[in-house]
């Protein structure tokens, strides 16, 4: 194959990738469904996502409650409006930091060492291993990653919202002097069902889009170590752009539907 | 009976000819030892016929499912202890509960590890991680086993064990097997048949003792360990 033809193909791969990731998603929902994954390396997963991660998100969902409320604070005390901090904050936490911020570090720190993982297990021929005894890798090794990065990632998505939510009201006391009852109050008001609804929805695309990604480019690594810190270095970027882009695709296709069905919900 | 026959293939990474219009067949029961100097095509020739890798032209045929083979890495699954790694090779069979208890320890037993049944993979040492994956291949009784340097990093008793019992297994249960190495004692004792595989090609096949007996100018370099001749002639270009 020539230098050139190889470069004019350049600009399909993602999309043969993007297609193989999506075909992988598909067969490991299936198995899921079936109930024939490994639960052993489900549990295991499980685990996983909540010892590693669980103290970083709560870290990073804190100070980010702290920024965000200081920044917001600062402009509502510049026109004298303080009473809708607590709607701001929540609005924001609750549909957009919370899940994004578990989304990225899940991506960071899960999706990162899982890809990592599977690229080793690729490299040292254990999935070929797993094919010749008729084994299928997407039983052992997809299946129960995605089935424990939907789960947990909502769960640690809500763990994000209260804890960013404990930032916010840190700020509101400290710094605007706000009355705890009446920031929480405002909570209570702004945020309903659909709220929740869309953070969770937003966590499980992001549960699956990191478990996928990371599984997909994981059993396609080869070339040895190199590979490996490659494979590791593209599933997190990947998933951090789909973070992203389906983040903006939920709220926008959110908002579109919520501008015909429910006008209030918009305001 | 052929179990395997492999007519033809030829494969290639990007612009390099790994295999070069290769054709080999195996009978039930019979044991050849692909050997040739590092990076000629060996591994992908076993990974070909093991269904792990297609070959570009040409065709395999395998004429039974049960099949395994052992890894040059042995390639056992880390998250899994040693006997898992053992039980995952028997899930595919109709064995009740006890009779793959079983199975596992007797296995186990044959390499010696049978106390290692709990451990995991990294808490072995590289050999008897090999040894775990030997048993593993043979667990379910196979028809055909593929072995990818199977005895390297082992100690000269713990080799002889198992080429012993390789040739038990070719012997006694006509198990066909294709073992690739570069241990000539390995060829020694269990080969029946000795291909060497120079640049995709076979370019000596024959007995075992017309392998250590051959004037032929890439095997007596082989067997001699012979810096010049023509394979290293071929590696210097």
């Amino acid at each position: 194959m020539s230098s050139l033809t190889k470069f004019g193909n350049q600009p399909f791969i993602w999309l043969i990738e993007l297609g193989q990731s999506f075909k992988i998603f598909l067969l490991a929902l299936y198995v899921i469904f079936i109930g024939k994954f490994a639960k052993k390396e489900f549990i295991e997963q499980a685990s996983k996502f909540g010892f590693d991660t669980l103290p970083v998100v709560g870290i990073v969902s804190f100070f980010i409650g702290l920024a965000l409320t200081l920044q917001i604070s600062k402009q509502l005390m510049g026109v004298g409006n303080t009473s809708a901090l607590g709607t701001t904050v929540a609005v924001s936490i609750v549909r957009e930091i919370g899940p994004v911020v578990a989304g990225v570090m899940i991506a960071a720190r899960i999706g990162g060492a899982m890809a990592a993982e599977i690229a080793t297990m690729s490299v040292t021929e254990q999935i070929d291993a797993l094919i010749v005894m008729k084994q299928n890798p997407i039983r052992f090794l997809v299946a129960p990653r995605l089935l424990a990065s939907m789960i947990m990632t909502p769960l640690l998505t809500v763990f994000a919202i209260y804890i960013g939510s404990i930032g916010g009201l840190l700020i509101a006391i400290t710094y605007v002097h706000l009355d705890p009852y009446m920031f929480f109050d405002s909570f209570r008001l702004v945020v309903g069902n659909k709220d929740i609804i869309i953070a969770l929805t937003k966590a499980l695309v992001n549960g699956a889009l990191v478990a996928t990604l990371s599984c997909t480019f994981g059993m396609e690594t080869g070339g040895g170590a190199a590979g490996v810190g490659q494979t590791t270095t593209k599933s997190v970027v990947w998933a951090m752009v789909g973070i992203f882009l389906f983040n903006f695709l939920i709220t926008n296709s959110v908002y579109s539907v919520a501008k015909v069905l429910d006008p209030a919900f918009v305001r | 009976m052929n179990l395997i026959e492999v007519k033809d293939v030829s494969k290639s990474f990007d612009d390099l000819l790994v295999l070069d219009d290769i054709s080999l067949n195996v009978q039930r029961g019979e044991c050849i030892v692909v050997v040739g100097p590092s990076g000629v095509g060996k591994s992908t020739l076993l990974r070909i016929i093991a269904g792990l890798d297609n070959p570009d032209s040409g065709t395999v045929k395998v004429l039974t499912e049960r099949i395994s083979m052992v890894f040059q890495g042995s390639a056992l699954l880390n998250s899994y202890t040693v006997g898992e790694n053992i039980e995952l090779a028997l899930d595919n069979h109709k064995f009740t509960k006890e009779e793959k208890e079983k199975k596992i320890l007797e296995n186990l037993k044959l390499i010696g590890l049978e106390k290692y049944i709990n451990y995991f993979p990294d808490q072995l040492s590289g050999g008897q991680r090999k040894r775990v994956g030997f048993a593993r291949a043979i667990a379910s009784k196979p028809e055909i086993i593929l072995y990818d340097e199977p005895t390297t990093g082992l100690d000269p008793i713990l080799s002889t064990l198992i080429e012993d019992y390789m040739n038990k297994l070719s012997r006694e249960f006509h198990v066909a097997s294709i073992i690739v190495t570069h241990q000539l004692s390995t060829i020694k004792r269990t080969a029946q048949r000795v291909a060497l595989l120079y640049k995709g090609k076979i370019v000596w096949e024959g007995s075992p003792q017309e392998f250590f007996d051959s004037n032929n100018p890439y095997v007596k370099q082989f067997v001699n360990a012979e810096v010049t001749g023509p394979i290293f002639s071929g590696l210097l270009e």
